[in-house]
């Protein structure tokens, strides 16, 4: 299932550089994203993990334009090569090229059409099927997310389906505007660990039939981290530490992913589970240095008020900690 | 479904007793039938021939059980005040009053839904406030003012529209104007309200990362809404065909149900308040039905007991 090293093609897809987002709660602007830069290459497999709140998700949907009003994006988006120059231009690449998949399908489908319907408008509208043709594919996409008796399920109201069948309906409405790059917020959140398992078995499988990019949001990165190429550990808005999947848990870098791997409960029976001291810092409040600093074990005082340094090693992987200058010298 | 009908059709029966009931002795508590039937000048033995020939100098218990039983065959007997058949005024009226609220809950429905779908996805400052004070004021205008009003304007003015009374679609654009503002403010305000609401939810998003169209965006967030929306203007509905119309009619001199009622009630006629008290029951329980109904198809959760 798990294939870390497959030869991605390297033709970057989606390119997002130094994305800011600012939200005005009422006059007060709170700068939930401070610069987070993602590439995403065609058929590759990509993981933002990183605790609740910390970004993740509202820099996935600065990319497709998804977020309220009252935000405001700043950086520089290009898909395939092209750079996206307004909101505009961002909302057509929804759907038919960068296709979403939520966390809480019950919230997420409409509870009040079926779910075969919410699956196939999307094909009327990509494809310009009429509705006996759109129902036919509806039916075939709700076969290709593996749901038993796809014409019966085509019938059924969210409510009627399990969470993890729900979940299934709507990687299929996603899938159903043949998007080139899946983002799955947190899309098996709140499943139970099996159908955890299934869903992300079912992503990984159709990323591989399909050629499918995917970005594996999760404030759980022992569920994703295994199906990802590369990972983006967030915190406070930035990405903190980012490079190959392998080389960061063969040997994380930064503290904060230090601390997040150690969080993960271990199969040895002794382990008592080690949490990270304090709380994430809140996007109106973050500390004027490095975020992470107020809960680093490894705090080097003074001198984490101000900004940390970006460290690109040679493989590529990016640290934004004032540890690496101390400890490499660089 | 069928177990749902027959509990409502017991109800309703229930209901009917009881309201039967009700007008029997509310009248004879608090009135004198007899002497609101006959001129202020009527001599005691004008006073008793005339109880006599309505049969209210029998005992109390006999008359009850005598107007039961006629009211439980359905035969309500003829007016006091007007000596014509009772349930005969009461289907002549009733047409009327459901011509008059048809027409006022049409143009409710086609001016406050758009109305608050426009207000609930406006982004212009000033359309918000500007329809929020015409709702507030559709909300606070009396009834009967506006009625007056639109006469004063319209009829004495301009001459645009007929006073009062019934005969061509003329006479029924003003008294359903008067009729439609309360639920037209009523149904903007809980279209606007729900609709954004619901335009916030999870699964609008989902539907807007599909890249559906913004229509077809809405068309979710309005599935959604219908609840609520129908709940109040069925509720509004309701209401007229229970004789709200009441104010309205006695503005216009519109002669629907809602008049009958006062009439029936401030001449303590118990056949004829009988009969209206009857058929405006039987109208409320149908149309509740017909609610239940609407409902079922709105929501599948209610259909399958779950909400």
């Amino acid at each position: 299932m798990n294939q870390p090293h497959r030869n991605a093609s390297s033709a970057p897809l989606l390119q997002a550089s130094d994305i800011h987002v600012r939200f005005d709660v009422e006059g007060e602007i709170h700068h939930a994203v401070r610069g987070v830069s993602i590439d995403v290459a065609e058929g590759q497999t990509v993981g933002l993990v990183g605790e609740s709140g910390c970004g993740k998700t509202v820099s996935m949907l600065a990319l497709v334009g998804l977020l309220a009003s009252n935000a405001e994006v700043s950086g520089r988006i290009t898909y395939r090569g092209n750079l996206i120059k307004s909101h505009a231009e961002l909302v057509a690449l929804r759907g038919s090229t960068i296709g979403m998949v939520f966390q809480d399908s019950m919230s997420s489908l409409n509870p009040l059409l079926k779910v075969g319907v919410q699956v196939g408008e999307a094909v009327r509208r990509h494809r310009g099927l009429d509705r006996k043709a759109a129902k036919r594919e509806a039916i075939r996409y709700l076969e290709q997310v593996s749901l038993p008796e796809p014409d019966h399920v085509y019938h059924a109201y969210p409510h009627e389906l399990s969470g993890g069948e729900r979940q299934r309906v709507m990687i299929a409405g996603a899938l159903a505007c043949e998007p080139e790059l899946l983002i799955a917020d947190e899309a098996t959140t709140g499943l139970d660990v099996t159908t955890q398992a299934e869903i992300l078995d079912l992503l990984s499988s159709l990323r591989d039939s399909r050629g499918l990019a995917v970005v594996f949001v999760s404030h759980d990165v022992g569920a994703v981290a295994e199906l990802c190429d590369d990972l983006y550990v967030i915190y406070g808005g930035r990405s903190v530490e980012a490079g190959r999947t392998s080389e960061i848990l063969n040997e994380p870098r930064h503290p904060y992913t230090r601390a997040l791997l150690d969080a993960l409960p271990g199969m040895e029976v002794r382990d008592r589970l080690t949490g990270i001291p304090g709380l994430p810092p809140l996007p109106h409040a973050f500390p004027p240095g490095c975020a992470f600093a107020p809960r680093c074990a490894q705090a080097m005082g003074e001198q984490c008020n101000e900004p940390p340094p970006l460290f690109t090693m040679k493989s590529g992987r990016r640290v934004e900690c004032w540890l690496e200058g101390a400890v490499t010298g660089d | 479904m069928l177990q749902v009908f027959v509990k409502r059709t017991f109800r309703g029966l229930v209901l009917a007793f009881v309201a039967v009931n009700l007008v029997f002795f509310v009248v004879h508590v608090i009135g004198d039938p007899v002497g609101r039937s006959l001129p202020l000048d009527a001599t005691p033995e004008q006073y008793a021939a005339r109880a006599e020939s309505l049969g209210f100098d029998r005992p109390l218990w006999e008359q009850y059980t005598d107007y039961v039983g006629d009211v439980a065959r359905l035969d309500f007997g003829d007016s006091i005040s007007t000596q014509a058949p009772a349930m005969g005024s009461v289907l002549t009226r009733f047409p009327r009053t459901f011509l008059l609220v048809g027409v006022g809950m049409g143009l409710t429905a086609l001016i406050g839904i758009p109305t608050g779908v426009i207000l609930a996805t406006t982004k212009r400052r000033w359309v918000d406030r500007l329809g929020n004070s015409l709702t507030l004021t559709a909300l606070s205008v009396p009834q009967f003012w506006l009625g007056i009003l639109l006469i004063l304007v319209f009829s004495l003015k301009l001459g645009w529209f007929p006073t009062s009374g019934i005969g061509g679609w003329k006479h029924v654009v003003l008294p359903s104007i008067a009729l439609a503002i309360g639920p037209l403010g009523k149904t903007i305000q809980i279209t606007q309200v729900t609709l954004r609401d619901e335009l916030q939810k999870p699964y609008i998003r989902t539907a807007r990362a599909k890249g559906l169209s913004e229509g077809r965006v809405l068309y979710h967030a309005l599935r959604n809404a219908g609840v609520a929306v129908a709940t109040v203007f069925s509720h509004e509905t309701i209401l007229a065909l229970a004789g709200y119309t009441v104010l309205v009619e006695t503005v216009f001199a519109w002669p629907g149900i809602g008049s009958l009622i006062a009439e029936a009630i401030s001449n303590l006629d118990i056949p004829l308040t009988s009969a209206v008290v009857v058929a405006v029951l039987l109208v409320v329980v149908v149309a509740n039905s017909l609610v239940d109904i609407m409902y079922r198809r709105l929501d599948p959760r209610i259909a399958r007991g779950l909400k």
